[in-house]
């Protein structure tokens, strides 16, 4: 990660060639992080995630205007984008299930409540205002799928601090989603 | 309120037990409810949130899931099998093709897993659900089921067996079949579902999806993923099954019930197979154009009629139309019965036979337009039915081989079944309904005159059978007029004994035996006893005969056990005018019970056929107990508890049947405490009271319901008594008291609502005696002798007069209670007069000479106590003697037993001190 420190300080000072090899390290590890969760899956379920990975790639482009600051505000800016494109991509599925062409035979699921992403976005904004660091941590966790100890050394906080705050955050987004 | 306050009693609370955190809380927000109201959600959410696992995933793998991934890999091995390929994905999970890992077996199977963050325990309840079902189901239609378990991480996992196959569509398509290799083709997924039905099991989510049609031409059903299971016990397991929250289906082949979120039968299985055909033969959907939006396709489903197959394919017109309509139809009731009679009928067309869904769509219509237009209907049923009528006179003057002829007599023929069905329906249709059949009358008149074919002849006998239906069936609106409806059930009759001369085909068979049990209850209700016999015995006979020819046919078997149970019920019916000879009564009954039993045990899932049979089994089981035996009739009145019940969860509205579970429930109730089983009597009177509170509530005036509620909380009473809980026992003697009595108020004129009143108080009489309260006891016990007790000299009523006797009874153990024994004595002997007078004249009954039997015991201990020693002795040992001949056929009650030992030991002490 060092390096992409390092390559993020050199296209900040004007090297355009920076910015490929920090979104060729980016992609690499986004990559990495969806495969993760992937394994072997079938062929569709591959091209979502590679076309994921391509819209982050697309959106770090629009972001020289950026002041960095080393590896902590680099993966949160990450995570962000992260957010930003799976929310951008529920969204779009939703439309499109409401607008399917076969749309009689999607399956009419009458939930108490929805658990999706787009949920989860809305309450984090909500939580945001009076529970800052829970929001965070949230954040890290769902969107950036960090685990509790990285999440700790980006936050520079203690695991126990991380915990807490996930389980009391679990809550109250599971609260705010069900009203 | 802080934010942190918030999250550090939220954090606090979690450190402690569920009984502890509510007086923490108590404690801690003080009079702050809104707070302690938070801290409360947040608890719950996060109990929730922890059972969820879409909180244990990124959100890019939530996404990757909900896009339709799964959790399971390729490659993974789940069981001995591998998982090689992602063959689809339903709702709630994804199936895989998969092979074993030893390959010791080269045949492939389908792995079902769970899929996704809906491992909630409802769906994995679902789940298992399912895999009971499936366990069940072995029939060669239906994708078997291999075995199943559980992964690591506690989902459980079907294997199924693998179907190589396409679409039901596709393979008609790719093999170019005609209409009829596809009906037969349809007709194989109709036994399917048929047999799912005969096993208690509504798919509830029939489409061509889930099913596939091997190489072979063998069509297979898959996925019964949210079918739902009709027996109590299995249903009421697991809660998920029925709860709509649950509820996935596909809205182009859903049925309207199931849209609007109604009770779902397997009429709307019935309703989803005819969709599945409609878009075999047309390739087009019923409701048109299927990219509209799902709420458009289910508002159509609800309210649009379907267009006509032969609109899309012209080669349907006529009988297919009709078969496919009849079974899309709206309401539940007007569809097939069954999906083996939709597949019957399909054969029908097949063979060239005529089908039975012949020429009723145009009335369908009619009807349904009646419904809509209340108002107008009036008017415009006078106007159709002469407009019919005319249009039949001129034509059959005219030619009566004209094809028009058959075309309106048809439509003249349906008027009267459709229509008059639909005028039923609506109140104030009286007059509608008078001139309907006086319009019928004349027309049948002339019709039956130049009658010689049989074909005509059956519809004429079933046309009288309907009128005489519409002019006096106890059991539907009708015109109150028995005689007219007996003068058309016997005009049925005519013309039926003609038709049988020439035609013994199972129309001609049917048509005769309903005209012949028609005229039987009619004689009944007239009080001609011996020619109802003679009715009943030729319908029954003739259902005999349509058994022979065959033998499969349910609603014939139905029938004949309903003409069995008729005929138990005129010999020897419990409550019914009879003709006094119990013996024969419980012969019929019994033969009709083996018939439902039979059944019951081949088509589970026929509702008709499970009411018939408990029907019988609860006239069965009264007539037992009168006789005497009370083992059979606890056993025959649980079978008919159990199947009442079942029932009910399939039509959990049908009043009927709610009012049959509380009879029974009651009936179960008062023979435990017979049996000396009171604690076991409890729960049976206490849900028949719950059940009849609740039929009450909803129809407040209601009088069988306002006295089956005094009734039973007598029972309640005496169930207490028995379980040693006299106190408590007293005040249901109260509330039953009180119901009787404002019931009486209400129609002061009835006698039977006079005796509930008197034998009320009689009880109430008892259980202050139990309770302790002898003065009190006695009060009531005089009461109702003054309400019992006729003033003038016996009017000859044995029912009466046993009642008036039994409050004699309890007043004189309530003189004997007070010390009183000169009056006890006084008293008992007028009251012992009559219980022996009754038994003698009525010796086969066992209530009478138990009656006798307690009467003269209680004399004998008045005796006793006011010293006659002798004159006990000698009433004691014919107390004795009454209860030694019921004990000796069998017929004794527990309590009998028990009072019958007591004496006995009077007796014997008596002797000892002398």
């Amino acid at each position: 990660m060092e390096s992409v420190t390092r390559w993020l300080e050199l296209w900040r000072e004007g090297d355009d060639a920076a910015m490929e090899r920090v979104t060729a390290l980016i992609y690499r590890d986004l990559r990495r992080l969806a495969a993760y969760h992937l394994k072997a899956e079938s062929d569709a379920a591959d091209l979502q995630a590679t076309a994921l990975v391509h819209e982050v790639y697309l959106r770090m482009s629009s972001l020289r205007s950026i002041h960095w600051e080393g590896r902590a505000h680099f993966i949160s800016v990450v995570t962000k984008m992260m957010r930003q494109i799976l929310v951008d991509h529920a969204r779009a599925r939703r439309a499109a299930k409401r607008s399917a062409p076969e749309a009689s035979d999607v399956p009419l699921i009458q939930e108490h409540h929805q658990l999706d992403t787009l949920a989860v976005d809305e309450a984090l904004e909500r939580m945001n205002r009076t529970y800052p660091r829970c929001a965070q941590v949230v954040e890290l966790r769902f969107f950036g799928d960090l685990d509790f100890g990285e999440i700790a050394g980006v936050m520079d906080i203690s695991l126990a601090t991380v915990e807490r705050d996930w389980r009391f955050a679990r809550a109250y987004l599971r609260k705010a989603m069900q009203g | 309120m802080s934010d942190e306050a918030l999250r550090d009693l939220f954090e606090q609370a979690l450190e402690l037990s569920p009984e502890q955190q509510a007086t923490f809380l108590a404690r801690a927000c003080g009079e702050n409810a809104a707070l302690r109201q938070e801290v409360e959600g947040l608890l719950a959410a996060d109990a929730e949130a922890a059972k969820e696992t879409f909180w244990q995933h990124s959100a890019l793998r939530n996404q990757v899931i909900a896009d339709g991934g799964t959790e399971a890999a390729l490659g993974e091995v789940v069981g001995s099998y591998r998982l090689v390929e992602l063959l689809g994905k339903g709702g709630m999970g994804a199936v895989y093709r998969a092979e074993r890992i030893d390959a010791e077996f080269a045949k492939d199977v389908a792995v079902k897993l769970i899929g996704g963050y809906f491992h909630s325990t409802e769906v994995i309840a679902h789940f298992r659900a399912e895999r009971q079902i499936l366990a069940n189901l072995e029939h060669p239609n239906i994708a078997r089921l291999l075995d199943g378990g559980t992964r690591e991480d506690g989902s459980p996992y079907l294997i199924m067996e693998y179907i190589e196959g396409v679409l039901p569509g596709e393979y008609c398509g790719k093999h170019n079949l005609s209409t009829d290799d596809r009906l037969v083709l349809f007709r194989q997924i109709c036994s399917a579902v048929h047999f799912a039905h005969q096993h208690m099991v509504i798919h509830r989510d029939l489409k061509p999806a889930n099913i596939l049609v091997t190489a072979g031409g063998v069509p297979k059903l898959l996925d019964f993923g949210i079918a739902k299971v009709l027996t109590p016990d299995v249903s009421r397991a697991p809660a998920a099954l029925t709860e709509p929250g649950m509820l996935r289906l596909t809205a182009r082949y859903a049925s309207p019930e199931q849209i609007r979120g109604e009770t779902v039968t397997t009429a709307s299985d019935v309703y989803s197979l005819s969709v599945i055909l409609y878009e075999l033969l047309t390739s087009h959907s019923p409701y048109g154009d299927t990219n509209r939006p799902a709420h458009q396709i289910m508002s159509a489903v609800c309210e649009e009629e379907p267009a006509r197959p032969s609109t899309w394919a012209p080669r349907l017109k006529g009988d297919l139309d009709n078969i496919i309509l009849r079974a899309l139809r709206k309401s539940p009731s007007e569809r097939y019965a069954s999906a083996d009679q939709f597949s019957e009928d399909i054969l029908r067309f097949l063979e060239g036979r005529p089908v039975q869904a012949r020429g009723e769509a145009p009335l369908y219509v009619a009807a349904k337009f009646i419904r809509r237009n209340r108002a107008m209907v009036a008017v415009a049923a006078l106007l159709l039915c002469s407009l019919v009528i005319g249009l039949i006179e001129v034509t059959l003057a005219r030619r009566r081989a004209d094809r028009r002829f058959n075309e309106v007599r048809q439509l003249a023929h349906s008027v009267m079944f459709d229509y008059a069905d639909a005028i039923d329906r609506l109140p104030g249709a009286t007059p509608v309904r008078e001139r309907l059949v006086k319009d019928a009358l004349t027309y049948l008149d002339g019709l039956s005159k130049e009658a010689d074919t049989p074909e005509l002849q059956r519809e004429i006998v079933e046309a009288y059978v309907r009128v005489s239906n519409v002019q006096g069936n106890e059991y539907q609106n009708n015109l109150g007029d028995t005689a007219a409806s007996l003068a058309s059930a016997k005009k049925a009759v005519a013309v039926a004994d003609k038709l049988l001369k020439k035609d013994h085909s199972l129309g001609a068979l049917n048509a005769a035996a309903s005209a012949f049990s028609t005229e039987g209850s009619l004689f009944y209700s007239t009080g001609d006893l011996s020619a109802a016999d003679t009715a009943y015995r030729r319908a029954l006979s003739l259902r005999a005969e349509i058994a022979r020819q065959a033998p499969t046919e349910i609603d014939n078997q139905i029938a004949m056990a309903t003409a069995l149970n008729h005929l138990g019920d005129l010999y020897g019916g419990y409550g019914f005018a009879n003709l006094g000879k119990t013996a024969e009564a419980l012969a019929y009954y019994e033969r009709a019970k083996d018939l439902t039993e039979n059944l019951v045990a081949h088509s589970p899932g026929n509702v008709e056929a499970v009411k018939e049979s408990y029907e019988v089994l609860l006239s069965l089981s009264t007539s037992e107990a009168v006789a005497g035996r009370r083992q059979d009739a606890v056993r025959d009145l649980n079978t008919a508890l159990t199947q009442i019940e079942s029932v009910l969860t399939i039509q959990p509205r049908d009043t009927n049947v709610k009012v049959e579970l509380a009879n029974a429930e009651s009936r179960m109730g008062q023979m435990l405490v017979d049996a000396r089983e009171a604690p076991a009597a409890i729960p049976h009177v206490t849900h028949a009271a719950g059940l009849l509170q609740e039929l009450s509530a909803a129809d407040p005036e209601n009088a069988v319901f306002r006295r089956g509620r005094s009734v039973v909380e007598g029972q309640w009473a005496a169930a207490l008594r028995g379980a040693g809980q006299a106190a408590a026992g007293v005040a249901h003697n109260q509330e039953s008291l009180q119901l009787a009595e404002a019931l009486s108020k209400t129609s002061p004129d009835s006698a039977q609502y006079r005796v509930d009143v008197g034998v009320a108080e009689r009880k109430l009489s008892e259980g202050f005696l139990a309770a302790g309260d002898a003065a009190a006891a006695l009060h009531a016990a005089e009461q109702a002798s003054v309400t019992l007790c006729p003033t003038e000299p016996s009017t000859g009523n044995p029912n009466l007069l046993a009642n008036c006797g039994r409050a004699e009874l309890a007043a004189g153990n309530a003189w004997l209670a007070t010390h009183n024994p000169q009056v006890a004595e006084q008293v008992l002997r007028k009251a012992v007069t009559v219980a022996s007078t009754q038994s003698q004249g009525d010796p086969q009954n066992a209530i009478f000479r138990s009656d006798a039997a307690r009467t003269q015991a209680a004399l004998a201990a008045a005796m006793a106590q006011s010293g006659d020693l002798d004159s006990a002795q000698a009433m004691y040992g014919v107390a004795l003697k009454n209860w030694t001949v019921l004990r000796t056929s069998g017929a004794i009650t527990a309590e009998d037993s028990h009072r019958c030992d007591d004496a006995a030991s009077a007796l014997a002490k008596m002797s000892s001190h002398r």
